[in-house]
């Protein structure tokens, strides 16, 4: 259950992992999921990777060349395209806020009283 | 680290058995994705891009049965792949484009068949007024007409209940009608 739950959190920040695990280096399909298990994200299953993967080449957010391999078809590799750097500045930035506010609940920070007199 | 992997992933080479699974598991995913509403040219390159981070993890660290269970069902792989706004409607142009088109091609077929039968009546030596019916049933269509020597003058049915039939059939290929109902009988 916590795995799932790591999952669908995880879902909802993909684009902002893999933009920034692709603006440290480019990488490919595979590399990129190794890369994640590496940072401690060993749950992520590669059917959700790839996928996502591919809606950010749809939406121009990453580029990718072809690069050949000598053991099966040409291995695709990513990049943050210009659009995808502007992407990631906004989903970080999105990632901050929603961390602080939700550190703040989490700390007890918020004061029932002062919700209430607004109320 | 490119240059590394490329030699780690030259380790082993997949057997036939690894191959076969692999086809079937990808042509299974091609399936659902045309369910979904996703073109041909897509979904080959998706095939192809699985192909390759399939033999590259399975070269790295799992079996390719490993490696596929992994990457989950077909069904739901096609989901993450789906986009929302390729899962579109049946009305969609293209079903109105296949639909003009079934038409013109009905009323280019209608005007061969009138006038092999004006020259098949002239050849004859009709002297009166002819008619001709190509039907399912009778007033049916999709083809019928007539024509008259003198003075000369040609009819053709250029509408028909068949006509019709036709059209909406070329729509509902066009519109891809079998991916939309895939979306509830393909799950």
């Amino acid at each position: 259950m916590a795995a799932d739950h790591r999952t669908q959190m995880l879902k909802g920040v993909l684009a902002l992992v893999l933009l920034r695990l692709l603006a440290a280096e480019e990488s490919y399909g595979y590399e990129i999921v190794r890369r994640l298990q590496v940072s401690g994200l060993d749950h992520v299953k590669e059917g959700t990777v790839y996928p996502a993967l591919s809606r950010l080449e749809r939406d121009g957010h990453v580029s990718t060349r072809l690069v050949p391999s000598s053991s099966g078809p040409a291995r695709k590799y990513y990049r943050p395209s210009q659009s995808g750097h502007d992407l990631l500045e906004r989903l970080e930035a999105s990632w901050d806020e929603l961390v602080g506010a939700v550190e703040e609940i989490r700390a007890g920070q918020v004061e029932m009283t002062a919700v209430k007199e607004d109320g | 680290m490119n240059s590394s992997t490329e030699t780690d992933t030259s380790r082993r080479a997949p057997s036939l058995g690894d191959r076969m699974r692999t086809w079937v598991y990808l042509q299974r995913v091609d399936w659902r994705l045309s369910l979904r509403g996703i073109g041909w040219n897509h979904r080959k390159q998706i095939k192809r891009e699985l192909k390759g981070n399939v033999r590259d993890a399975a070269a790295h660290e799992d079996t390719v049965k490993e490696t596929l269970d992994r990457l989950g069902k077909p069904a739901a792989l096609a989901d993450e792949y789906a986009d929302p706004a390729a899962q579109r409607g049946f009305l969609n142009h293209a079903a109105g484009i296949w639909a003009l088109a079934s038409f013109a091609v009905l009323q280019a077929v209608g005007i061969g068949i009138n006038v092999g039968f004006r020259e098949g009546a002239d050849a004859a030596g009709a002297d009166q007024r002819v008619a001709y019916a190509f039907e399912f049933a009778e007033g049916f269509g999709p083809f019928s007409g007539s024509y008259a020597p003198e003075p000369t003058m040609a009819a053709i049915a250029m509408i028909t209940p068949a006509h019709l039939v036709i059209m909406v059939v070329a729509a509902l290929i066009g519109g891809r009608i079998w991916r939309v109902a895939g979306r509830w009988v393909g799950r």
